[in-house]
């Protein structure tokens, strides 16, 4: 199809553009029970800038956004059954941090490119790579450090496997204290280049 | 195990039981062996070799 409708195409691909260089990326085992607690947690635990939460249906996304605003926290949320207009003003109003947690299904085709944005959780994990280096990954521009937390269920075993054999990554147990300079600006050390 | 089954496992329940506790990360991830589940997962993809 390609060769008899394109004449000298220009191929590109945009898996090659998304990187996961920069993020660390942690699991942690849970029952779809526990999510709401371990999500709790991490939010007290972590030094979040902005973080963005994805789920797997919109109806996961309103539950939880209701649920997350019943714990205390501020958030938005967006997921594909909104209006296009309605979506792009909550986007807007998230990019420039007037709310500090996003709760969404996938909705970004090509990664987030939102600078402050340091943690990225998959409150549902992804069945698909692709799925998982469009929410976790980030385009060469902003290639930059953050942590990706992934809730993983009994049942995502499949998909964790696939997702670390076809991305050729490794998601990590997620350990008792996560280095802040992994993911906190103010905590980040530049390698020193000169000496003085 | 019907989706609304789930949401309701996940979604259903009381915010101050949530509030009081941390979540024990460490216990959790003892009940998950990444490593041999990796492994009985391998052994059961067809070979291409």
């Amino acid at each position: 199809f390609m060769k008899k409708n394109l004449s000298d195409p220009y191929e590109v691909n945009l898996m090659d553009e998304l990187t996961l260089k920069g993020v660390t990326q942690y699991y942690a085992f849970v029952q779809e029970r526990q999510k709401v607690h371990c999500l709790n947690t991490l939010f007290s635990k972590l030094q979040i800038n902005q973080s963005i939460i994805f789920c797997n249906s919109s109806q996961r996304v309103e539950l939880l956004a209701k649920k997350i605003t019943e714990l205390g926290y501020s958030c938005y949320y967006i997921h594909a059954k909104m209006a296009q207009g309605h979506r792009n003003k909550v986007f807007h109003d998230f990019r420039a941090g007037m709310c500090r947690n996003l709760v969404c299904t996938d909705l970004f085709t090509r990664g987030i490119d939102i600078q402050a944005v340091n943690v990225v959780i998959n409150f549902d994990f992804p069945k698909m790579a692709e799925t998982y280096l469009h929410r976790i990954g980030r385009s060469g521009r902003y290639g930059h450090l953050g942590v990706a937390i992934n809730l993983i269920t009994y049942d995502d075993r499949f998909s964790l496997h696939k997702i670390e054999q076809e991305l050729g990554t490794q998601i990590s147990p997620i350990p008792r204290t996560i280095d802040k300079a992994l993911y906190v600006a103010e905590f980040h050390q530049e390698p020193d280049s000169d000496d003085d | 195990r019907k989706p609304n089954d789930r949401n309701d496992d996940c979604f259903n329940q009381h915010v101050c039981d949530i509030i009081e506790s941390e979540f024990d990360f460490e216990y959790n991830l003892s009940l998950f062996d990444k490593a041999a589940v990796f492994e009985e997962i391998n052994s059961q993809l067809p070979n291409e070799g």
